[in-house]
């Protein structure tokens, strides 16, 4: 399902004191299969576009387009909503404050029964995502909230998932979590990028991730997206200053830099290209 | 968003908002008073609430209120007026000299005085409406609070814990407009989960609304948690004695405000009391009788 957005404005609060204008006429395109990011400071607008990705809010002006999906600023015409809905999952920072029912494989089920499965339906695709998220069977009639932070995160994302949406948006999904916890849940969400072939939004402050996971990058700043593309050109053009946090291994070349080692940055993606590219110096600096 | 905007403090600099917290607590129950006292028949109450609401009206402009959340709010009473006047109107009160209105089956009458006491009734609920959004809304929360706490301080004589419940109460209010983030927020992740609150049988609706309410108790007793654990890291002794960031303080200002509002209701409450109130309006302002 692509995702066209044209001219996307939002103001929150109209017509009151404490109106702000949070979006100022933003496009771009999402193609099917894709993996993107979403950066950029605290309240420069991100959590504000990817609620418009499954009409949680509805457009100041401009139109949100999501298939044949079609969302403007006339609430009367967006109908539909309820099944777009089904089509785009929003996993929200620190989902596991949603969690409400007795059991764990209720609440999971909780979301496809909210759209008429039945309820041995419903079950059977809790089950399917919870062993998504690695909880497996022992976890499913436990309460979610005697469960450790990280169980009811996984939970949480279970509770999406299991709504089987054709588009996964991730605002923040690892806020909170240590270094393991992290790499659990972002190689989930690869693993059902490339297995399920879905499309994921990412939202994140955390570079290396972004660098890591995403295909493509969207800088936003202050109500308007300002620069995208692959990561690394992102990252690379945005090296000189610092207006954006960039990943610890770019971080790390232009430290290098300063102490006069200049490594060729074009070619490092990865970690492992990090590495090989000092091997390399250091095998040339040996003889 | 709008229904709950009603009665919050809006930050201007009127001269309403620089009076006293306490000053205005006192003048808010002394108008209340006046608003409630009687009159002898129900054109005088009716004439004299008219001239309150418009006086409060002037007040509300002067102290920045909004009108718009303001008639919102009346608005959304109409269930409270729709009662009010079918009942009044309904329940026959042949005790008053009542001109009758209608009569249905030559044995059921209902009455002119109905309307009017349900008018006056519903006019004395906005003039209280009025009066609590002007204060709330020109006085900060946390002023009102202190103001309450100095009200309740003889009270302490009689080991009456004050202080705690003004830091309860100024506690509450803080959390207010935390909470209601924190209900949206659970209420978009529920509606990603698909739920619909504003449609659905009752069934649903009052699922929908549990898949509220329990993620909101627990984030909320999470927060309580945390927010006594760090007042405790942080020496909080309720029964010690503390000093102020913020001093209230009484200015010229409220005492001019005070001569003028209390003189004023002193000698309304002495019209409604003495029961001659149309005499002396008579005489003073030289008024013919057209009733």
């Amino acid at each position: 399902m692509p995702i066209d957005v044209t001219n996307l404005t939002y103001i929150y609060f109209k017509k009151t004191p404490f109106q702000a204008d949070a979006l100022k006429g933003v496009n771009f395109h999402i193609d099917d299969n894709d993996f993107v990011a979403f950066i950029g400071a605290t309240g420069s607008g991100k959590s504000t576009i990817i609620q418009h990705l499954n009409g949680l809010l509805t457009p100041s002006d401009g139109t949100v387009k999501v298939d044949e999906f079609l969302l403007t600023n006339n609430k009367k015409k967006n109908k539909n909503i309820g099944k777009l809905r089904k089509h785009v999952g929003v996993v929200f920072q620190f989902p596991e404050y949603q969690l409400f029912e007795e059991t764990v494989e209720e609440d999971v089920a909780f979301g496809p029964k909210n759209f008429n499965i039945s309820k041995e339906e419903a079950l059977i695709k809790a089950h399917k995502a919870l062993l998504d998220v690695g909880l497996n069977e022992s976890y499913f009639l436990r309460s979610p909230f005697e469960l450790s932070g990280g169980e009811k995160r996984r939970v949480a994302i279970a509770g999406i998932l299991a709504l089987e949406p054709d588009i996964l948006v991730l605002d923040e999904p690892t806020a909170g979590l240590d270094n393991e916890g992290r790499d659990v849940i972002m190689s989930l969400f690869e693993k059902i990028h490339l297995e399920q072939h879905k499309t994921i939004i990412l939202v994140s402050h955390d570079m290396d991730l972004v660098n890591k996971y995403a295909k493509k990058v969207f800088v936003v700043d202050d109500g308007k997206i300002v620069a995208y593309g692959k990561p690394k050109d992102i990252f690379l053009s945005y090296l000189g200053h610092g207006d954006l946090e960039i990943p610890q291994i770019y971080a790390f070349c232009r430290l290098l830099k300063e102490k006069g080692i200049d490594l060729d940055v074009n070619k490092i993606e990865n970690i492992d290209d990090l590495i090989d590219q000092i091997d390399e110096r250091i095998q040339i600096k040996n003889g | 968003m709008d229904s709950i905007s009603f009665g919050r403090y809006v930050n201007y600099d009127s001269f309403i908002h620089r009076l006293d917290a306490r000053n205005k607590i006192l003048l808010l129950i002394a108008l209340m008073i006046m608003i409630f006292m009687p009159f002898s028949t129900w054109s005088t109450s009716l004439i004299f609430s008219l001239l309150y609401f418009i006086i409060l009206m002037i007040l509300m402009g002067v102290s920045h209120c909004s009108f718009k959340s303001f008639f919102k709010g009346i608005l959304s009473m109409w269930f409270l007026l729709l009662f009010l006047i079918i009942m009044f109107i309904f329940i026959p009160n042949p005790s008053l000299s009542s001109v009758p209105l209608y009569t249905f089956n030559e044995s059921y009458t209902i009455y002119w005085d109905g309307i009017y006491q349900a008018a006056y009734i519903f006019l004395r609920l906005i003039l209280m409406m009025s009066l609590t959004l002007i204060l709330t809304s020109t006085t900060k929360p946390l002023d009102l609070t202190y103001a309450l706490e100095w009200y309740m301080y003889p009270l302490n004589i009689i080991n009456f814990p004050s202080h705690t419940i003004a830091m309860m109460i100024s506690i509450a209010l803080r959390f207010i407009p935390t909470i209601l983030d924190e209900a949206k927020r659970i209420m978009k992740a529920q509606e990603s989960r698909g739920v619909d609150f504003s449609r659905g049988g009752l069934f649903k609706k009052v699922k929908a609304i549990i898949s509220l309410i329990i993620p909101l108790f627990v984030s909320a007793f999470d927060r309580s948690q945390q927010l006594s654990d760090a007042m405790e890291a942080r020496g909080y002794d309720p029964n010690s004695k503390r000093s102020r960031y913020r001093k209230l303080k009484f200015h010229l200002k409220d005492l001019i405000s005070a001569l003028i509002i209390l003189p004023i209701v002193a000698f309304i409450m002495y019209l409604s009391i003495a029961q001659n109130d149309l005499d002396i309006i008579y005489t003073l302002f030289k008024v013919e009788v057209g009733f």
